[in-house]
């Protein structure tokens, strides 16, 4: 009965180094090819879309080795992260006027709080400096936008 | 014999746990050498990131000046995006803008802003070139550089996230965390540069990211040459902020060769680009 408990424990102890072992990842690019190979220079096997779960086999260089139907290919280890693709993030914009009104408090903010951790005299004045901040033109920037389909027609252009 | 059995199963208790503890160890070890640091992203942290590098931004802008031209500012961000669709950060939307100076240089805040300085691109001669200084930058914010540099990790103990915890809410300390941590970021942008390490690696991805987008990868070689001949004021901040240019070139050759990268179609649209650059 002893020795049953042990094996069973011993059982469960393998399979569970064996499962830690295997790495989860998920294709985060746009599309992401299989190389036969772990090189640029490689035959493309196939191509998978962003989201593709695989179980890694191992990795080469900058390459993980997976497996897809029956044969092992290579993906760039550019192209994928152990948890699925986050959502895409809308711009943070909230609180802006209170950074604004952050910044021209900057130095009293900046000398109490270097005060505070005991910095130098020196330091304190490197820290207090007051930089200017031109918010106007990052709105402009964020504004930006490519209109429906540009960016495919671009990359589709840019083909050889 | 009692005794022989409990050893043996001493012997295969230890044997089955070892490979995930030493690759446990092995990936704490390497966490700087890893191929890509995109499994470091926490969901929490993204806004933080892109709150952060909006104010790293807005100072990058208020010293050198937003060159406005919407044709150019389209060409820079079909070139930038058509590369940022390759990388591991989806849920970032990358903005490209140029920078109204005579300085040679490229900068990247965490976030997704990618800035390119007019002197810069004047010294570009094609595509491709313009490619790799992007897709540089573009690796510094995947990678986190400025993020890992300030040394801003999370907090498992707590369950919350480095960049959540410091700069979340809306309370005066994390309003005068997010301040001090913008000085030092733009520290590291103009006056530390980023550790030797990063360099490389955003060198290696940047090449890497070329490739994957279709650009040839020795425009950034290319570009480098040319800067190498350059002396003066123009490049005095970027000369100062980042490894030699024979170094740099030495190691983009390697990962080239080593990567298969020296053969294959790649595209450097030399035409387009001089198209482009004229809308000045």
């Amino acid at each position: 009965m002893k020795r049953q408990t042990f094996l069973v424990i011993l059982v469960l102890l393998l399979s569970a180094s064996f499962v830690s072992a295997a790495d989860v990842y998920y294709v985060q690019s746009v599309k992401a090819k299989v190389m036969w190979e772990p090189s640029f220079k490689s035959k493309v096997m196939t191509e998978v879309a962003k989201g593709y779960k695989f179980i890694a086999l191992g990795k080469e260089g900058n390459w993980i080795k997976v497996k897809r139907d029956f044969e092992q290919g290579y993906i760039s280890a550019l192209l994928v992260a152990t948890h699925p693709p986050f959502p895409k993030q809308g711009l943070i914009k909230a609180g802006d006027g209170e950074i604004k009104q952050g910044v021209r408090r900057r130095a009293s903010t900046f000398t109490s709080a270097a005060a505070a951790r005991g910095l130098t005299q020196e330091g304190r004045k490197r820290l207090s400096r007051e930089e200017k901040a031109d918010y106007y033109s990052l709105d402009r920037i964020d504004s930006f936008a490519l209109k429906s389909g540009e960016l495919e027609r671009f990359v589709e252009e840019s083909r050889i | 014999m009692k005794r022989m059995g409990t050893l043996i199963i001493a012997v295969l208790i230890t044997v089955s746990i070892a490979p995930s503890a030493s690759a446990a160890a092995e990936r704490e070890a390497n966490w700087r050498q890893r191929v890509s640091t995109a499994d470091d992203v926490v969901a929490s942290d993204i806004s933080e990131e892109i709150k952060f590098g909006r104010e790293v931004a807005a100072r990058i802008l208020g010293r050198y000046g937003y060159l406005e031209n919407p044709q150019l500012t389209k060409y820079l961000n079909l070139v930038g995006r058509s590369i940022a669709m390759h990388t591991s950060r989806p849920e970032l939307e990358f903005r490209f803008a140029l920078l109204d100076t005579a300085e040679v240089n490229a900068y990247a805040t965490p976030g997704g802003y990618v800035f390119v300085t007019r002197g810069a691109l004047e010294k570009m001669t094609d595509e491709a070139e313009l490619a790799g200084v992007l897709a540089h930058e573009i690796a510094h914010i995947t990678e986190k550089h400025v993020v890992k540099e300030l040394n801003i990790r999370s907090s498992e103990a707590t369950g919350v996230t480095g960049l959540a915890l410091l700069i979340g809410g809306g309370s005066e300390a994390a309003k005068v965390t997010l301040n001090q941590l913008t000085d030092k970021a733009v520290d590291i942008l103009f006056k530390d540069g980023y550790k030797r390490e990063d360099e490389v690696q955003a060198d290696k991805h940047a090449v890497m990211l070329c490739s994957l987008a279709g650009y040839d990868p020795q425009g950034l070689v290319r570009y480098f040459e040319r800067l190498n001949t350059v002396k003066g004021k123009s490049t005095e901040i970027l000369d100062k902020t980042h490894p030699s240019y024979e170094a740099r070139i030495a190691w983009i050759k390697s990962v080239i060769t080593e990567e298969g990268m020296d053969a294959g179609s790649y595209a450097a649209h030399k035409e387009r680009f001089a198209r482009n650059r004229e809308l000045r």
